[in-house]
Order: structure tokens, then C-alpha cells, then sequence
């Protein structure tokens, strides 16, 4: 669905992804190409899983169950992009954190953070990271650098933002091409290009023609914490009654089955 | 007059600090700061120029995938898969990052060994191939044999390695250990094939079954990835033998946890039911030279003594039996794991015995001939390619190792054994410090993906020869030598004549190229709009060299079938199996080492050498993937060895012993040790790290040279 705000003139979206855990094999893909198109710098030596940079996380869960009926599903977990009550722009001091009325895309402002973290308590999807170091590379690779995506300094906040600069790519090309509205095949995240099981899919929510859309109107669609009411534009899809039932479930205990395993 | 007072003073501070906090300056200041310390000097600003789109191909595994490159000012910043190919596994989306490693060589290195820890000394190239000629002069004089590793073998360099060794006493060319496809050459043996490989036509099988093939962590195609996991599976099914619940155990159809050693045994008992109820395919079982021993062989493997050994329920054995030949064509596969290596010799012949009962070689959806590509130059003569396990123990003087173009992942132990008791001289030709080349004494820097033309011949699993080229889109770190030009370099320091007018790897390509416009057979297939033209339709060798080199890809015509009038089901492991099929219950663990070690890699973690620091990601930013120091056992056998999770402990074998932390998983057989064969400290860049033993040193060598499981204990520290 389009709706025109004003004059007409802008275009309002809901763009989230639908995930197929059923698919996802947890290859890491997703989390690779996220890194390499943000500028998101590799690790420290000292760095760990609770102090790394990870817009896209992969999880690990288990069903509970012992060997031979145990059985595991792989969730890739960004920024959930809420709609109502969003917890980190709510708590911002700053203003740093927004919507966007065009895409629906909390955004994070790094300029504009002061690193004080509450959107981090706040968030209950643990989808927010604070660089605690400089982002370095190795000599040369900054070569390797998107062009598209300023590098972030140490003490802000940064989070996924459904590759933003991707977005403004394609809208200055429908710009280009004189047309109001960008070609949604022109516009997709990273992670959804590089997974090789197709499992990501993005699309504007409230499309009906859009893959995502229909998606994430199907039975065995949910939501992480949907209890909460923050209204999040990622879906997950399972057949697998257990793995929906973790929609329900803290992400802490996601993370903490995780690092057990 | 107003008189000013202390009283007015204090007012007019306190009025303006009270005014200045109402204003907007504190908190426009606020920002400039906040802008001001994201912008200091050493924060790395992206590379700014004109934006280009190039083709090209990933040569860092075999896959030989297409890549979208896009590049800003000439140089590359993204990897994508192009429209309608095969996405691009971690490694291959961060290969533009490989050229900049911390690990990269830029000059000659001798290694020396000082306080446990290695050390590079820069030496000069000439020094390098002098010591190779004396080497070779040595080993002509009879102090020994010289031999090639080379991982990844069927590239025209590969023709010019066997042509120097041609000469040579015992020179060989070992294919790397462990390689995925390295099973085939069991089956060729098995098939008595003279010439040509074999190939796979997974898009036409009804029915996969993986002996251990790690599917869904990238063996082989990423296409056949792509057709289990996506919409287009179809009616094709996966059975799945692996002890581990792994990612293809998750996907797959139906999953055998055999237990770790007994692979073998239920191949045995699937082909008992199979025979016992008339399923096999009587034409072809007829063409096998020793189908009535192998049918007395099998006849003792019963689907209830199978059960016995591998902990399969009978019931579940035979239905697997049955559905297999419901279901045909099948393709059966003794898969290699990137960490865990191949099955053992017994166990490859009764797991592939299945193909040839079935009647899956030389049809459509299983296995098929595959004519090899032409060589690159005539040779009268030409070393052997062989397996390590081939080249007698104590022998090798001079071990050059092509890792050229990628690495793989294997214990140092099984060829270090090769070597001459004196250790021999090891040279590498490496674009990194790092991988195999960490056990050479020499190393020379070779060009890495994205620097140099690399060729990409056919993946093992490929049903026809094909051909594809990576382009350089970048140019060469100084520093360098070109393989062909070393290999040349030492023919003419050891006065070795070699055939062919090539100077360069490049003329190799190209010199192959030429002949396989010459033959004029098959189909050039481009990559950025899909098209396919006859080769016959490509006029000159230099427009099919232009084609390749822009991402498209020439693939021979449809296989003939397989030319084999006998076969020999038991192959050269008639004696073992014989053991084997008399053994009534399964291997006894000792009680000094009550677990079963099982070490597991992606293929990803080790096809090259080393990773691109972003894959820290994975590794060390999250637990998706799990460190080579965490030792994964089920809660339940943790509970019976009284080990904790979270605790440091010392995982140990007859080999050695390695620190490990414990953790526990319900996914984990009940006795077995998971641990992942996955990047170190240098491989992701970190080069201050200290180098711990790799979990593949301590794993038990069998006698074909396999690594798979290793008898363990954990002792917590």
C-alpha cells in the first residue's frame, strides 16, 4: 500500500525482511556481507561475542531435546525495526535514533550519539552495539572500504539500518530515471542478496504484491517478542511449532543456549 | 549610577549560566564535539572514484563461482554473486580483502625455528631456486625422492610440475590430502576407468545419499546447496549418514547417526536388503569381476548385525534400503569433511560398492565419464599424479607444495612422515605465511585471488569438463613470482628441459585455451546475460580467452557413459572388508580414551590459507561458528565423565594434547568430542596472537592416511 503524505509528494513504505529459518542453514553469509557493506571493522584480539560489532547475528538453538531428537535452528537476528513504542528512540537523549517516515527504518545517527548506551538497555532484542575500540583495518584493506557508508568512531552506537545507502542508490536512480517511486528490485539489503538459500527476502510490508508482504502474512509467520507490542518489521517463518515458540522467548536465552553450545 | 556589587556580580554569572543552559549552545556544542571526535586523522576514510562494475571468478575453492566485482576508481570494494548464479560463501564475499592480509608475503622467506616460535628471515628468489636445484641434484644422486603436494590439482601449472618431476627418481605429484572429491578416484579404481574422471549429475538424482558429505557446509557445487535448501527440491531426496547432527543432518530427508567407525558395516547391510530383495540392478551387478565373494561378503552384514555395530535401528536400515531403490537414479557419496578428511579405504569401497549394485555409473543422475581437459602442452612423459598414502614413508628429499591457488586442512604428521628422516627440504609456494606453508622451510609469494589469472577447471562433482577463468583486477604486490616461472627457473638450474614455449602461468592458460578452441567442442556460457553459443561460434582462441576472462565459462558436451566392461565391487580393500563383515558388535572404546574425537570444518574455514580479518565475525564476535578451542560433548556423557561445562580442560590422545574449554550440546553423540577445524589467530589477521597446536595434530593417522575419528579423553584442569 502507498500512501501519500502532504502534497503527495512523499512516499511512505514499511520495508522489513521475512526470514525462513526453515531454509537458513546458518552459513554466516548474511553476517559477512553485512560487515563488508556497512564498514563494520573486524574484531580486536580482545574482543568477544558480548563486545563485537554484528548488525546481522546468526544464533544457534536447540529444541531441548538430547541426542537423537535434538534438533537446531539458526536465527539470524538484526535490528527488528519497530513500529510502536520503540524502545531505543523513546529512551534517546540525543535524538539519535528515528524513523523513517519514507521507509519505516529506525535509523541510528552516529553523529548525533554520545555513547551513553540506553538504547542499548532499552532494546529488548540486544540488536544494538557500541564500538568500544577505533575501527581499524589492516593496512591497505581500507582500500576495501563502501564508498556509500561512512566509517563510525569509537564511543557511538551503531545497529543495521536495512542498508541504508543502498536505498539512497536506488532512489537517486528512480530520481534519475524522472520516476517518483524507486524499482524495488533495485533495493535490497546484503544479507538478502547473499544468502545462498534465499531464506532473507525484503520488501515493502505493506505491498500486497511484494513477496515479503505475503510472506509475512503466512501461517507459520511471527515475530520476536511480538508480546511486547513494539510492532517489528522482521518475520520469521518456521513449520516447526518449537522454533515458533522461541519468538516468544528472551533473546538472552537465545544468546545464553547459544554460547553453551 | 548603579553601584556593581559582589551581590550583582553573582547574579549576573548565576542569570547567564542558568541562560546558557536554556539556550541551544550546550547542546550544539555537545554535537560539534561528538562530530569533532568521530573525525580524527586515523579514522579510515572509504576510497572515493569513478564506479565500475567487472566480471570475473572466484578461485579461492574449486567451485569456481562467478563474481560480480564492484570497484571504485579501478579497485574492488564488493563481491556479489551475479543474477542467476550461485551466491557467494563468506570466504568468497570478503576475497578482496585477501590481498591485504597481515599474513601476505611480499618477498622470499626462510622460516627458522627460535623458542617454540617460528620466525621469516627475507631471502633473496635466486637463493630459493639454487637450493631447490641442489635439492634435485641430490635426490638424483639417490639421497631421496622429490615431490609435489599440490591442492588443487588439474590446473595447467599442474602439467608443468609433472613435466620437471618427470625426470626425476620417485617424482610424483601428490594431490592434497583430505581434498573434497579425493573419494572418486576409489570409485575410478573400482570401475577400472583408463582415462577421464568421473563426474556427477546431481541435478538429475532422485535420491542423494551422503556417507558424511557436508552438503550444507559447502561440498561441492553451491548449486546442489541451493537445490536442497531452495523451492526448487523437488521430489529429490537426502539421506544423510553422519554421527554429528550437522546443518545437512537438519535438511536432510532422513538422517543415520551410524557411530563414528562403522560407515562401512551399514553400506555392507544396505547392500545385504538390497540383494537379499532382488533391488539391485542385475546388468550392472553382473559386470563386477567378484559379485559372488562380495554377495558371500555382504551376506553376513544382516541388517540386524548391522544395527549391532552402528546403533541404526534394523528396521530403519532396511526401509533406508528399500527407499533407495524406490527412488532411483541415486548417487551414494563417501563425502570428505575440510577438517575431518576422507573416510578409510574399506570404508570408501563399500560405501561407493553401492553405486556400481544400483547401476548408478555412466547413467543419468549418477555418475558419469568425464573426458579431461586437454593439456596445455605436449609431453612425452609426465610424473604420476598420485594419493599421499601412495608415496612410500621416508622417502621424499625435496616436498615442494603448490598452494597457489588455496589450502586444505590435514595433519602435518601425514606427510611429514614422507619426508627423509632428516626432515628433508620443504618448499612452498604460498601467497601467505600462514596454512601449509607454516611447515616449509622455504617459502616463495605467490599471486592471490584477485592479483593473477587463475585458472578454474571443473569441480569433482561437475558432470562435464569445464572451464572458467579468474580475471586480476588488481595488480600484483611486488614482491611476487609467478609459479610457472618457478617452476622454470629451477628446470633451468637443475638443466631440466621442459616441453612448451611458456614462460608465465598466463601462457599455460592461455596455450590451454587455444586447445580447447582447437577441439571445438562443447559451449561458452556467459555469465552477465545468460547466453549460450557453441564454441564453434567463438571465432579465435583470443575471443574464447576474452569471454573466459570476463566471467563466462566453456563447458565440453554431454558425457559419454562410463566405458566399463568389469568392475570390482570389493576394489583393493577385499581383505578389510573381509574383517570387517565378521565383526558382530561395535568398536570397543579403550578406557584410557573413553570418547571419540570427531574434528569438523565448513569448507570455507580452510580452503584458503587464511580469512579475511571480517570473519572474526563469525568466530569471535558471535558463537554462529565455534572456536577450535571448544570441545562439544553431549550433557549426558559430560554427566557420566564428570566434566563441566565453562571448565578449561585438556583434550588428549595418543598423538597429544591440546586446551580446550568444555561445552555441552543435546545435538552431540552420546561419547563423541565435536571440535571445529576453524581459522586461527593468524589466519583472521591477528598476527601478535601466540600460534597454540592445531586440533589436527593430536588426531590419530589410520592406515590409509585418514584422520576422521581419534580415541580422546578430556581431563579438566
Amino acid at each position: 500500500m502507498k500512501s501519500s503524505a502532504n502534497s503527495g509528494a512523499i512516499i511512505k513504505r514499511r520495508f522489513g525482511l521475512v526470514i525462513d529459518l526453515d531454509r537458513c542453514n546458518g552459513c554466516g553469509a548474511c553476517a559477512t556481507a553485512c560487515a563488508v557493506e556497512n564498514n563494520v571493522p573486524p574484531a580486536f584480539p580482545e574482543v568477544n561475542e558480548r563486545t563485537g560489532l554484528t548488525w546481522m547475528r546468526v544464533y544457534r538453538a536447540e529444541n531441548g531435546r538430547t541426542f537423537p531428537d535434538s534438533r537446531t535452528v539458526y536465527f539470524p537476528i538484526s535490528c527488528q525495526h519497530c513500529g510502536h513504542d520503540t524502545p531505543c528512540v523513546s529512551v534517546c537523549p540525543q535524538n539519535a535514533v528515528d524513523i523513517n517516515p519514507q521507509t519505516g527504518v529506525v535509523s541510528q545517527i552516529p553523529e548525533r550519539c554520545l555513547g551513553c548506551r540506553y538504547c542499548m538497555a532499552a532494546c529488548p532484542y540486544h540488536a544494538r552495539y557500541f564500538n568500544w575500540f577505533d575501527p581499524t583495518w589492516p593496512a591497505g584493506m581500507e582500500k576495501t572500504l563502501n564508498p556509500d557508508v561512512s566509517v563510525r568512531m569509537r564511543g557511538v552506537v551503531e545497529k543495521c539500518n536495512l542498508c541504508h545507502s543502498r536505498w539512497q542508490v536506488a532512489k537517486a536512480k528512480a530520481a534519475a530515471a524522472g520516476k517518483q517511486d524507486l524499482d524495488p528490485a533495485d533495493y535490497t539489503t546484503a544479507c538478502a542478496e547473499a544468502c545462498p538459500a534465499k531464506a532473507i527476502v525484503l520488501g515493502d510490508l505493506d505491498d500486497r504484491n511484494s513477496e515479503a508482504s505475503r510472506a509475512a502474512k503466512s501461517p507459520n509467520a511471527f515475530r520476536l517478542l511480538a508480546k511486547l507490542g513494539t510492532d517489528p518489521k522482521i518475520y520469521y517463518r518456521s513449520n516447526r511449532e518449537w522454533v515458533r515458540r522461541l519468538g516468544d522467548a528472551d533473546v538472552a536465552q537465545i544468546e545464553s543456549e547459544a554460547s553453551r553450545g | 549610577m548603579t553601584n556593581v556589587t559582589r551581590r550583582n556580580l553573582l547574579k549576573l554569572a548565576g542569570g547567564a549560566a542558568i541562560g546558557f543552559m536554556a539556550s541551544p549552545m550546550p547542546w550544539r556544542l555537545t554535537d560539534e564535539l561528538a562530530i569533532w571526535t568521530q573525525n580524527w586523522s586515523w579514522i579510515p576514510v572509504p576510497p572515493k572514484g569513478e564506479v565500475t562494475t567487472r566480471m570475473t571468478a572466484c578461485s579461492l575453492c574449486p567451485s569456481g563461482c562467478a563474481v560480480q566485482a564492484r570497484c571504485i576508481g579501478g579497485l574492488p570494494v564488493s563481491l556479489r554473486a551475479p543474477a542467476g548464479s550461485a551466491a557467494l560463501c563468506s570466504l568468497g564475499l570478503t576475497g578482496h580483502h585477501l590481498p591485504y592480509h597481515p599474513a601476505r608475503l611480499l618477498a622470499p622467506v626462510r622460516v627458522t625455528e627460535r623458542a617454540d616460535a617460528l620466525h621469516t628471515n627475507p631471502v633473496r628468489l635466486g637463493e630459493v631456486v639454487t637450493e631447490t636445484a641442489a635439492a634435485i641434484a641430490a635426490a638424483k644422486a639417490g639421497l631421496g625422492t622429490v615431490a609435489v603436494l599440490d591442492m588443487r590439482p588439474g590446473r595447467s601449472i599442474s602439467w608443468a610440475w609433472r613435466s620437471l618431476l618427470s625426470g626425476l627418481p620417485g617424482g610424483a605429484v601428490i594431490a592434497g590430502p583430505g581434498r573434497e572429491g579425493a573419494s572418486l578416484a576409489t570409485l575410478e579404481r573400482m570401475l577400472a576407468i583408463e582415462s577421464g574422471s568421473l563426474g556427477l549429475d546431481f541435478e538429475h538424482a532422485r535420491t542423494i545419499v551422503s556417507f558424511g558429505a557436508p552438503l550444507a557446509d559447502g561440498w561441492g557445487s553451491p548449486r546442489t546447496l541451493q537445490r536442497l535448501l531452495g523451492g526448487s527440491r523437488g521430489n529429490v531426496r537426502l539421506i544423510h549418514v553422519d554421527p554429528l547432527r550437522s546443518p545437512t543432518a537438519e535438511i536432510a530427508d532422513r538422517w543415520l547417526p551410524a557411530r563414528p567407525g562403522t560407515e562401512a558395516v551399514l553400506a555392507l547391510g544396505l547392500a545385504h536388503v538390497l540383494i537379499a530383495e532382488n533391488l539391485v540392478d542385475r546388468a550392472a551387478a553382473a559386470k563386477a569381476v567378484d559379485f559372488e565373494r562380495y554377495s558371500l561378503l555382504v551376506s553376513r552384514v544382516t541388517a540386524e548385525k548391522a544395527a549391532a555395530v552402528t546403533g541404526i535401528a534394523a528396521d530403519a536400515i532396511i526401509a533406508t534400503a528399500r527407499e533407495i531403490a524406490r527412488a532411483m537414479p541415486a548417487v551414494v557419496l563417501a563425502g570428505e569433511d575440510a577438517g575431518g578428511g576422507r573416510f578409510g579405504r574399506a570404508a570408501e569401497t563399500a560405501i561407493l560398492g553401492l553405486n556400481l549394485i544400483l547401476g548408478n555409473a555412466g547413467k543419468g543422475g549418477g555418475f558419469l565419464a568425464r573426458p579431461d581437459l586437454p593439456a596445455p602442452f605436449d609431453s612425452a612423459s609426465l610424473a604420476p599424479v598420485q594419493d599421499l598414502d601412495q608415496l612410500p614413508d621416508r622417502s621424499v628429499a625435496l616436498l615442494l607444495i603448490d598452494a597457489s591457488a588455496g589450502d586444505a586442512a590435514f595433519p602435518w604428521r601425514v606427510v611429514e612422515r614422507k619426508l627423509i628422516a632428516k626432515g628433508g627440504l620443504v618448499v612452498a609456494l604460498s601467497p601467505f605465511f600462514a596454512g601449509t606453508a607454516r611447515h616449509a622451510n622455504l617459502i616463495v609469494p605467490a599471486p592471490t585471488f584477485l592479483e593473477a589469472m587463475f585458472e578454474l577447471p571443473a569441480g569433482f562433482d561437475a558432470p562435464a569438463a569445464t572451464l572458467g577463468i579468474s580475471a586480476p583486477l588488481i595488480a600484483a604486490r611486488e614482491g611476487g613470482a609467478d609459479p610457472a616461472s618457478f617452476v622454470r627457473a629451477v628446470a633451468a638450474a637443475s638443466r631440466i628441459d621442459l616441453p612448451g614455449a611458456w614462460a608465465r602461468s598466463e601462457d599455460l592458460i592461455k596455450a590451454r585455451v587455444a586447445r580447447i578452441h582447437r577441439v571445438g567442442r562443447g559451449s561458452v556460457m556467459s555469465i552477465a546475460d545468460g547466453a549460450e553459443k557453441p564454441l564453434a561460434a567463438v571465432a579465435t582462441p583470443d575471443a574464447l580467452l576474452e569471454a573466459l576472462m570476463g566471467g563466462a565459462k566453456w563447458e565440453d558436451a554431454p558425457s559419454p557413459s562410463v566405458q566399463s566392461m568389469k568392475t570390482m565391487l570389493l576394489g583393493d580393500a577385499a581383505g578389510e572388508l573381509e574383517r570387517i563383515s565378521t565383526c558382530a558388535t561395535a568398536p570397543k572404546q579403550s578406557p584410557q580414551y573413553p570418547l571419540t574425537l570427531l574434528p569438523r570444518a565448513p569448507r570455507d574455514a580452510t580452503a584458503s590459507a587464511v580469512v579475511s580479518p571480517v570473519i572474526t565475525k563469525l568466530y569471535r564476535e558471535s558463537v554462529l561458528r565455534r572456536s577450535p578451542e571448544t570441545a562439544v560433548l553431549n550433557p549426558a556423557t559430560a554427566r557420566e565423565l564428570r566434566l563441566r561445562a565453562g571448565r578449561k580442560a585438556s583434550l588428549e590422545t595418543a598423538a597429544g594434547a591440546i586446551g580446550v574449554t568444555i561445552a555441552t550440546s543435546g545435538s552431540v553423540m552420546p561419547g563423541a568430542v565435536e571440535i571445529a577445524v576453524s581459522p586461527g589467530a593468524i589466519a583472521l589477521g591477528d598476527m601478535h596472537t601466540a600460534v597454540k597446536m592445531e586440533i589436527l595434530e593430536i588426531c590419530a593417522i589410520d592406515e590409509s592416511g585418514g584422520w576422521r575419528q581419534s580415541a580422546a579423553r578430556l581431563v579438566e584442569a
